[in-house]
Parts: structure tokens; C-alpha cells; sequence
């Protein structure tokens, strides 16, 4: 593979905002956990905790900023889902242990990213207003305030669930793990992108950019 | 042996003096919340963290007179408590006796208590980060039941109450009186009721009770107190899921990971295709 060419796949400002959630994320998780569990912290991590919400929210904003066509696509490739979508999430318990075989060639976005992002997208947007509720319960009546915790407590499990899967598929699983330098220095080899993005691969071959 | 005891406040009795809100700053030595005058007699609009009991003083025009309806409101001691359900750290629990108590070394101040409350009685204190509210005297009680039921050890707002209006002994015991006062008032209030004695709701009585002349909205209490509605869903049905939520992804993870690593698997595409 001494020849491997790369192909350009995100931006350095989408892997920046990817940084910034990825580490709020997890530190919003490990703040917030033992409270789920039941184990005694120091009252400090509750602080600790919503400096992590501010900076959770900050990514969204510096794309729309900093690279306005690169969120787009992410977005909307996110609601634009199609059968060979669906086909890829049918054999993905089998793509784990790396026995699928006749996946249909997959977009930008194939279908487990898609709902990666779609879940990504609805959680954050469901624990940034129950977390509002929360920090802010003096503004809001008892009832609502008391909701709030078992649909932030829902929605943290989701996302901890999705973002088990997502570590896995980018650093440990064979097949996945090259996309993993997509995300630091913003390129893919192309024989990745061949395999696991094919339809995305045939758009770059058309126009010519590879 | 646990004996389960009780407080109950008989109304009609009460000349609101606020003696027990005065023994009550005494014996937990908690200073005065100095509040503004605004034209109300009641000095506290509501329990905070450095008052834990109050009288309730309501003023209500009958046939041009007017009627004062009194209240010692505190925490009720709810026989399944909001506030103990809500706490993570178990630092509020439902004690033998009946008083629920809570453990300022496990409190984390998290304000779960004050949010899943029925009354909204505890309150974080913006100081300490600890939560705060009536613990029934659960020293003194120790030694009253210690020591043969002894009056010296009652809760101090019960020892304190120069009108006999807080009583203070064995749940028994205070069933009984508060069902014969209830007999009493009947023949005078016709809406008269006991309060917190029945246990047939879901926060199943408690053991501050009440015997009231008029309904118990009349004294600012919920006439049918309930524990709140999310908190099962919370505690019984969403953290149980999402705690095997979670392990199951770390286990189809570990799975992946163990099977790819015996069987080298997941290698087609990518830089391994060759």
C-alpha cells in the first residue's frame, strides 16, 4: 500500500467541530453518569458539567460559519435516506464481524453514518432543551422540570449506545477504522472510499477529481 | 424494635403564636430569614433553607368577619416520599420510625429532592450546595422512643406548642386522637377531615398529619396529594432501560471486536482488500 492515494472528505473546520462535541460529549457523560448511576461526586462536577453544555453548543454555530456547504451536506444527506440504505443497516449486525457480503454501493453518508447523524442530531437537539429546562427550573413549571429528567436520562443512554458504536467503527473494527484519518487530517485512501462509499467514489471518478 | 411514630397538628387547636417556628430555629440553630413586611400577618411566605417549619396564616371574609385558618406546614414525612425516590445518592431515606431523614455526607445538593416533592418542601441551600428541610427532631425522637415515650424528647416544635395543638407519640396513638378530634369537629365542620392519616393514596399518608375543619385546600395542601407521574417512568421504566441499553452496546461491541480479532474478519475493502 506504499502508493495509496487519498481523496479529500471533510473540511478542517468540520474536523474541528467534530473535536470540540467529541470531547464535550464525553465530558458531559463522564460529569453526568455517576449522577444516572447513583454514585456520590463532588458538587463540582455539576458545574463542570454545564461549562461542557456551552462548549457542546459551539460546533453548530462555527460550521454554519466557517464551512456553510459542508454542514448542508451533512444534514441533508442525514434526512435523505433511501432503500440502499436501509440495505446496509439490514447486514450491518453481519459488516461487524466483517461477514457481510453484497452491500449496494453507498453514498457520501452510508447508511449507518446517516443513522449516526440522525441520532446524533435528534439527541443533542433533545438534551440541550431538557439540560436548558434543567439549569434553568425557576423559570418553568415543577411539572415540566420533572419530565425533563427522564428524557435526559432517555436521551443520554441513546446517544451513549450510538457513540459506543460510533469508537468502535472508527478506531477498533478492521474494515472501518481507515476512515478514522478523515477525521484528523480530513482525507480518506481511495480504495476506502471505493469499498465503502462507492456511489460517492463513481462521483468523483465522473467529475474527474480522482 | 421499630415503633412507628407520628405529629399531628390539630388546627381548630392552633392560635398560630409560632412558638414551634421559633423552637424549630432553636434546636437546629438556623438563623432568621429576615423577610419584608407586605401586609400579611404570616411571616414566611414559604419554607426555605433556613426555615423548615412555618405557620400558614389565611384570612378569609365570612358574612363580614373574618375567619383565620392556621397551618404548621413542614416537611409531611410522606409515607412513600417523593424526595427519596428522586434522590440518586440515597441520602434521604424512609426511616423505621417513620421520619425521613437525610444524610448530609451523601447529599450532593442536586436539587432532585426539591423538584420531585409533593409539597415542595425541601430546598437546596445556594451556600452549603446541601439540601435542607424538617427532619421531625430524628435525635430527639431517638431518645424519646430511648426512653419510654419521655415528653422532654419530643420534636421541639411539639415539646414548645402552648396550645396542645402539636401532638407527638406513637402513629397509633395519633390516629386514634385524630380520629376522635375528627368526630368532635364534624358536628361543627362539616368538611372537616384528617390529613396524611389515611394511607390510601400514593404517597400513603405520612407522619405529620392533620386534623382540619375545612378542606385541605382551604391551608394550601393538595386535596388529593400524589406522588408525581414521571417519577415512576423515570425510575422504574427509563433508567432500568437505559442502563441495558448501554450495556448492550458494549457488549455487541466487545463481541464485534472478540470475533474480529479471532477470526481476522471485517477486512474486505479498505487498505486490506488485496
Amino acid at each position: 500500500m506504499n502508493n495509496e492515494k487519498y481523496v479529500k472528505r471533510f473540511s478542517k473546520f468540520i474536523v474541528i467541530a467534530h473535536w470540540t462535541n467529541a470531547i464535550s460529549f464525553i465530558m458531559l457523560v463522564l460529569t453526568g453518569l455517576p449522577l444516572f448511576l447513583g454514585v456520590k461526586v463532588p458538587e463540582l462536577l455539576q458545574i463542570v458539567h454545564r461549562v461542557f453544555a456551552v462548549t457542546f453548543l459551539l460546533p453548530t454555530p462555527f460550521m454554519i460559519l466557517m464551512d456553510r456547504q459542508g454542514f448542508m451536506q451533512w444534514t441533508k444527506s442525514a434526512w435523505s435516506w433511501s432503500k440502499r440504505d436501509f440495505q446496509f443497516l439490514a447486514v450491518f449486525p453481519l459488516e461487524l464481524i466483517g461477514k457481510a457480503k453484497n452491500i449496494p454501493k453507498q453514498d457520501f453518508f452510508n447508511g449507518g453514518q446517516k443513522l449516526n447523524s440522525v441520532l446524533t442530531i435528534l439527541g443533542a437537539v433533545t438534551m440541550v432543551a431538557t439540560g436548558f429546562i434543567m439549569w434553568f427550573k425557576e423559570s418553568f413549571p415543577v411539572e415540566v422540570v420533572r419530565w425533563a429528567y427522564p428524557v435526559h436520562d432517555a436521551g443520554m443512554a441513546v446517544m451513549v449506545a450510538v457513540i459506543i458504536g460510533h469508537i468502535y467503527l472508527s478506531v477498533g473494527h478492521p474494515a472501518s477504522r481507515p476512515s478514522f484519518i478523515g477525521m484528523t487530517k480530513g482525507v480518506v485512501p481511495e480504495s476506502y472510499a471505493k469499498a465503502h462509499h462507492g456511489r460517492w467514489y463513481d462521483e468523483l471518478k465522473e467529475k474527474n477529481e480522482i | 424494635m421499630a415503633v412507628e411514630i407520628a405529629m399531628l397538628h390539630d388546627v381548630e387547636k392552633c392560635s398560630a403564636c409560632r412558638g414551634c417556628s421559633v423552637a424549630c430555629k432553636q434546636w437546629k440553630n438556623l438563623p432568621a430569614d429576615k423577610t419584608p413586611f407586605d401586609g400579611d400577618y404570616q411571616s414566611h411566605k414559604d419554607l426555605s433553607s433556613k426555615t423548615y417549619t412555618l405557620i400558614r396564616m389565611k384570612e378569609t371574609m365570612v358574612d363580614d368577619k373574618v375567619r383565620w385558618d392556621f397551618l404548621k406546614f413542614q416537611c409531611m414525612h410522606c409515607g412513600i416520599a417523593g424526595c427519596v425516590l428522586g434522590c440518586p445518592t440515597n441520602a434521604l431515606q424512609k426511616e423505621e420510625t417513620g421520619i425521613v431523614s437525610h444524610d448530609i455526607d451523601k447529599c450532593i445538593g442536586c436539587g432532585y429532592c426539591e423538584i420531585n416533592c409533593t409539597f415542595g418542601v425541601p430546598h437546596v441551600d445556594k451556600e452549603t450546595k446541601k439540601s435542607t428541610k424538617c427532619n421531625l427532631c430524628i435525635d430527639r425522637v431517638e431518645k424519646y422512643i430511648e426512653n419510654g415515650y419521655d415528653r422532654k424528647y419530643m420534636p421541639s416544635c411539639a415539646k414548645t406548642c402552648t396550645a396542645d395543638a402539636i401532638l407527638f407519640g406513637t402513629r397509633e396513638e395519633m390516629v386514634k386522637i385524630a380520629n376522635e378530634r375528627l368526630a368532635v369537629l364534624r358536628e361543627k365542620y362539616p368538611d372537616a377531615c384528617t390529613y396524611n392519616v389515611e394511607t390510601d393514596n400514593s404517597i400513603k399518608g405520612g407522619a405529620m398529619m392533620y386534623v382540619l375543619p375545612y378542606k385541605p385546600s382551604v391551608y394550601g395542601l393538595p386535596d388529593e396529594p400524589q406522588l408525581a407521574p414521571s417519577l415512576s417512568v423515570w425510575k422504574d421504566k427509563i433508567q432500568p432501560a437505559g442502563k441495558i441499553l448501554m450495556g448492550a452496546a458494549v457488549v455487541a461491541v466487545a463481541g464485534a471486536a472478540v470475533v474480529n480479532t479471532v477470526t481476522g474478519g471485517g477486512k474486505h475493502g479498505g487498505d486490506d482488500h488485496e
